[in-house]
């Protein structure tokens, strides 16, 4: 009976423990609807997680590398929803009037909201993002933890929204370990219906 | 890393001044009224340390473990010329103690500085872009070697330990050794608080930083316009004192204001020639200032960084780079007649000169946004 209790608790406890993992699923190499105008087809297989607002993808861990797509940011969305009220409150909001300067802005100043340090914006290049004009740009911060993210973020406004995706990870080996198939994933998006 | 704060700027101030004054012992540290302001010593020796199974060995270990951290963090500042300046200053007022103290200086814009019991401390750039002159940085650097000498942490502790909460004390000292330096920032608050120091043991530490300052011939009143500053930045978004980290563990402004302000005047007839040290402070933040200016602008509390920028203002270093930062509250903020005062800011930051670069894309933006696409394009 002792035995019995002991291993209904250890079940129990493990139960509690598991509750709290972030739920992840497989992400297979074939085309993948972010949202309803939103799709990509990555050339290998990922592993997600569904926030409110974006996809975060990642092989390696979240923490070393990371890939967000957003479903479509549109006036009055943040683009991180932070659980701290008052670092939420001051989080800017997207506007489908920016120019692409004040994307920029609205991105880097998001990064420091969230609790990114030393976030230097790199190169800054007009490009098409699912057939539409869009930019990219390069970023580095430190995390949290103090380690040293590089990243850039790929985008196109179409359809009233804004579409981006969000490719980041250790500076040191996890950013560009996974580069080329960030690349041919982002070569692949598609934004259906949608206007430029 | 921010929630060892507390802890660490208990330290600091004990250390700096033995040997030099006499010992002031009991708990009530007269700070006004007509006896002689007491003089304090360091609770140790310089370069004593404690048994190695005391309960203070064992704080210092977990400190041990957040200062490598520390080492390694994004957020450090490595200039050398400001590690220098900085170094120098803590030297200076903590002498025979000065090898005991690592300083750290951390890029986070907020109004923040912490000694750990192992003499780590940090100071926080957005308390450099605060303090207007070296007597401001002295008193603060002064207040946390204090804590420091006095071993204010370890009394804390074992008083925590004594009473009520010793298991949740060592749990946020824990974790906070294993937090980033700006992390979490709400755990540092609890922490803050679960270790906030008394009144006694926070005007022995505003002794010693007035002490510093006599003994330095830094203008004494300068202690007290921190605290004012301070205060006029907190009204202007009305917050409350708990929002700071700073303030979460420390009285009030005002309190903190009216006592120092009596010390300084009841030091006022001893004091020959008075300097405030700004020339040098200036030199020594110039490089740095527009760089914690843009880590300000991009907290997006605009009206508390209008009213350090009305503030900084005052002294008139540099005015065409305030304006600028102005100018770039209200195109951001994008209420009202916002595009209109922020041109207006552009204009005279570039009359006034030292403007960065940037002023001309920000103007481009806002003629853009005022329907002048003439004038963005020869922006």
């Amino acid at each position: 009976m002792k035995n019995l209790n002991a291993t209904k608790f250890l079940a129990f406890s493990l139960l509690i423990v598991l509750a709290g993992c972030q739920q992840y699923s497989l992400v297979q190499a074939e085309r993948v609807s972010i949202s309803e105008n939103f799709s990509v087809e990555p050339d290998t297989n990922w592993n997600k997680r569904t926030t409110d607002g974006a996809e975060i993808w990642t092989i390696d861990g979240e923490s070393l590398q990371s890939l967000r797509l957003f479903k479509g940011l549109g006036d009055g969305d943040t683009l991180f929803k932070l659980a701290n009220a008052e670092r939420q409150e001051n989080m800017p909001t997207y506007s489908d009037t920016m120019s692409l300067l004040e994307i920029r802005e609205f991105i880097e100043t998001s990064l420091v909201q969230s609790n990114a340090t030393n976030v230097k914006g790199g190169v800054f290049e007009p490009r098409k993002f699912a057939g539409h004009d869009g930019f990219r740009f390069y970023v580095t911060f430190f995390d949290k933890n103090g380690l040293q993210i590089k990243g850039f973020v790929e985008g196109a406004k179409a359809k009233g929204k804004l579409f981006v995706v969000f490719n980041y990870g250790a500076k040191l080996y996890y950013y560009d370990k996974h580069l080329k198939n960030v690349e041919n994933m982002i070569q692949s998006a598609q934004i259906a219906n949608a206007q430029s | 890393m921010s929630g060892f704060r507390l802890l660490a700027l208990t330290g600091a101030i004990a250390i700096a001044l033995n040997g030099c004054l006499t010992t002031q012992s009991g708990s009530t540290i007269a700070t006004d009224g007509d006896e002689p302001i007491p003089r304090l010593t360091a609770a140790a020796a310089p370069g004593a340390r404690p048994n190695l199974k005391s309960d203070e060995a064992g704080l210092r270990m977990m400190y041990d473990k957040a200062e490598a951290g520390m080492q390694t963090s994004g957020a450090l500042i490595r200039d050398p010329e400001l590690n220098q300046y900085i170094s120098d200053l803590v030297c200076k007022l903590a002498k025979e103690y000065c090898a005991e103290i690592r300083v750290y200086i951390i890029r986070a814009p907020y109004f923040n500085a912490t000694m750990g019991p192992n003499g780590a401390m940090q100071v926080w750039s957005g308390l450099l872009l605060r303090v207007r002159n070296e007597a401001q940085l002295a008193t603060v650097l002064g207040h946390e070697i204090g804590h420091y000498l006095k071993r204010h942490s370890v009394e804390r502790m074992r008083n925590v330990v004594a009473t009520s909460n010793g298991l949740a004390f060592f749990q946020l000292a824990m974790a906070g050794a294993g937090v980033g330096f700006i992390g979490a920032v709400g755990q540092l608050v609890a922490m803050a608080e679960l270790t906030a120091y008394n009144r006694d043991q926070e005007r022995e530490a505003d002794l010693f930083g007035h002490q510093f300052l006599v003994e330095h011939e830094y203008d004494p009143y300068q202690a007290a316009k921190i605290w004012e500053n301070l205060r006029e930045e907190q009204k202007a978004d009305g917050d409350d004192d708990s929002k700071s980290l700073f303030l979460a563990s420390h009285p009030l402004p005002n309190e903190r204001r009216e006592t120092l302000d009596k010390l300084a005047q009841r030091t006022d007839a001893s004091v020959i020639n008075w300097e405030t040290g700004q020339d040098r402070y200036n030199a020594a933040l110039r490089k740095h200032r527009k760089t914690y200016l843009q880590d300000e602008l991009q907290l997006r509390r605009f009206d508390r960084f209008e009213a350090l920028l009305e503030m900084l203002l005052k002294d008139g270093v540099n005015t065409g780079e305030l304006r600028f930062f102005l100018g770039e509250i209200h195109r951001l903020r994008n209420e009202g007649s916002d595009m209109e005062t922020a041109q207006r800011h552009y204009e005279q930051a570039l009359k006034d000169g030292g403007a960065p670069a940037e002023i001309y894309r920000s103007m481009g933006q806002v003629h853009q946004k005022s329907g002048m696409p003439a004038k963005a394009k020869a922006s």
